[in-house]
């Protein structure tokens, strides 16, 4: 009933092997250049480029007709509106406009698969990965797209319920059920998700750190002997004492210590040879 | 306020079942009227999202649902897919919808925060959607078709004079429109009361999971128990 295909179809055409980024690019580019150029001779040479761009990427023919007609019908009623005026400039212009962005478009759409496109997306959207860390932006477009077909199934489900009832008519006996078993879903979707520790890689940098110290402050007592207690306990407390002192109070602490490893060292080496 | 950290599996589960259902009503039969702009379910969709999820998840459901459509699935209206969108006359109006998402979630959530959440105060805020989104879609439309947006072209002598070309941009993006969207959002506020009666605190919850990064500790239980009981 619902395909997501899209009319991408995989290929080794020119367009097909060109990178998604390049592909942007131009499209961006000649939508701009569309805007700005208002020469119709112009204009109707990159209509043809980007027609025949089209047809080089071997599109599905009935998708691409279907997506094309409705755009040439457009280009007409504003080209008739803009005749009626006597600009016949404006006409050509805007014509051309329509149907070359269009024609590009479903070149792109056509030669690029879906995978790669969301790819360049994510890529696009490193900026906000404080907010939106990239491992949740690809869970919630998977979530997506597997809620679709269910989204749909709910609403064909709760339109036959009501028909079934003889409230076809009524609106309301639709969209209530439909909207409230889709939060349904999603909150049941998101207790799984939750089950599983699946998207939860933020709040988890947060909490988890306490639990975590507290077993590693544990787990060397069980396993390790008592002697390795005594520099993990000490190296803290040392560590941002001595970062905070001035270089003065450092220096005599050093020498004080030079002392007294001249001292120490000396008993045990004298006791040493006689043990 | 909203750091990654308030961001629960149930928010992202509600973002992507909520882009799939805006998705998903684009599906349903429509009806294409003149100019070439379709009249679907879309609007109500998505102001029933921004009305049942708060701000932020608002924006992010439909920046989502525009995201997949442009990466390919013909999930736009008329069944359009990817670039081919920016061809259509009609695409300033998913921009507009793109604005007015948060902003009707952030009224939303005001209400919420009163503890309003009836049909009358959400029909308010729905409505607020219809302004932003036309200030978007009228413009884009005019340009693609080449008419002005305020004024007439000199020799006119009344509005809406179609055959000899008189017509503003305003009244080709407007008045066609405008009782469905009306009737869209009517419904829209309907529904959206209906699903805090049945679900309350989703926009609560959405509150407390984003001040929960303040007082972690003193919050933790209560969220567990908005989560169990949601």
């Amino acid at each position: 009933m619902i395909t997501l295909l899209g009319i991408y179809r995989p290929g080794r055409t020119p367009m097909h092997l060109a990178p998604a980024w390049f592909k942007m690019l131009l499209l961006v580019g000649m939508s701009i250049a569309c805007l700005v150029i208002s020469d119709p001779v112009t204009s109707v040479g990159i209509t043809a480029a980007c027609v025949l761009l089209l047809a080089s990427t071997q599109p599905p023919l009935k998708a691409t007709v279907k997506g094309m007609a409705v755009i040439v019908l457009i280009a007409c009623l504003t080209t008739v509106f803009q005749l009626l005026r006597g600009d016949y400039v404006r006409a050509l212009d805007l014509a051309g406009d329509l149907i070359s962005i269009a024609a590009l478009a479903l070149a792109v759409s056509s030669s690029t698969s879906m995978s790669d496109m969301l790819e360049l997306i994510t890529t696009l959207a490193r900026p906000l990965r404080w907010i939106l860390p990239p491992e949740t932006i690809g869970v919630m477009v998977s979530l997506t797209l597997r809620s679709i077909p269910e989204a749909a199934r709910i609403i064909t489900e709760a339109r036959v319920a009501a028909r079934a009832r003889g409230l076809d008519r009524d609106m309301r006996a639709v969209l209530i059920p439909s909207a409230s078993r889709t939060v349904g879903f999603a909150l049941q979707l998101g207790q799984a998700l939750h089950a599983r520790g699946i998207a939860e890689h933020g709040r988890s940098k947060y909490q988890v750190p306490e639990p975590r110290e507290q077993e590693e402050a544990s787990a060397p007592l069980l396993a390790a002997p008592p002697v390795r207690e005594v520099p993990s306990g000490e190296t803290p407390t040392v560590t941002p004492a001595g970062t905070r002192r001035s270089r003065r109070e450092r220096r005599e602490q050093r020498e004080r210590e030079a002392q007294q490893a001249q001292e120490a060292p000396q008993p045990p080496l004298e006791d040493d040879p006689t043990a | 306020m909203f750091q990654h950290r308030g961001f629960t599996a149930q928010s992202i589960a509600l973002v992507a079942v909520f882009a799939g259902l805006i998705a998903a009503s684009t599906l349903t039969p429509e009806i294409t009227l003149a100019a070439g702009v379709p009249l679907s379910l879309q609007t109500f969709a998505v102001v029933v999202t921004a009305l049942v999820l708060g701000p932020w998840r608002a924006l992010a459901a439909t920046a989502l649902y525009i995201a997949v459509g442009l990466a390919g699935a013909p999930i736009f209206s008329n069944g359009v897919a990817g670039f081919a969108i920016f061809a259509r006359p009609s695409w300033g109006y998913l921009l507009g919808m793109l604005v007015a998402a948060p902003v009707v979630g952030l009224i939303a959530q005001l209400l919420a925060r009163r503890g309003s959440l009836t049909y009358v105060p959400l029909l308010g805020a729905g409505l607020v959607s219809i302004p932003i989104i036309y200030a978007f879609g009228v413009p884009v439309l005019a340009s693609k078709l080449g008419l002005n947006v305020f004024t007439l072209p000199a020799d006119c002598e009344g509005v809406g004079d179609f055959a000899s070309g008189c017509v503003t941009g305003i009244t080709v993006g407007t008045v066609p429109f405008l009782p469905g969207d009306l009737l869209k959002v009517f419904l829209a506020a309907l529904v959206a009361a209906a699903i805090h009666r049945a679900y309350p605190g989703l926009l609560g919850a959405a509150r407390r999971a984003a001040s929960g990064s303040v007082h972690a500790d003193e919050d933790a239980p209560e969220d567990e128990a908005a989560r169990a009981t949601a």
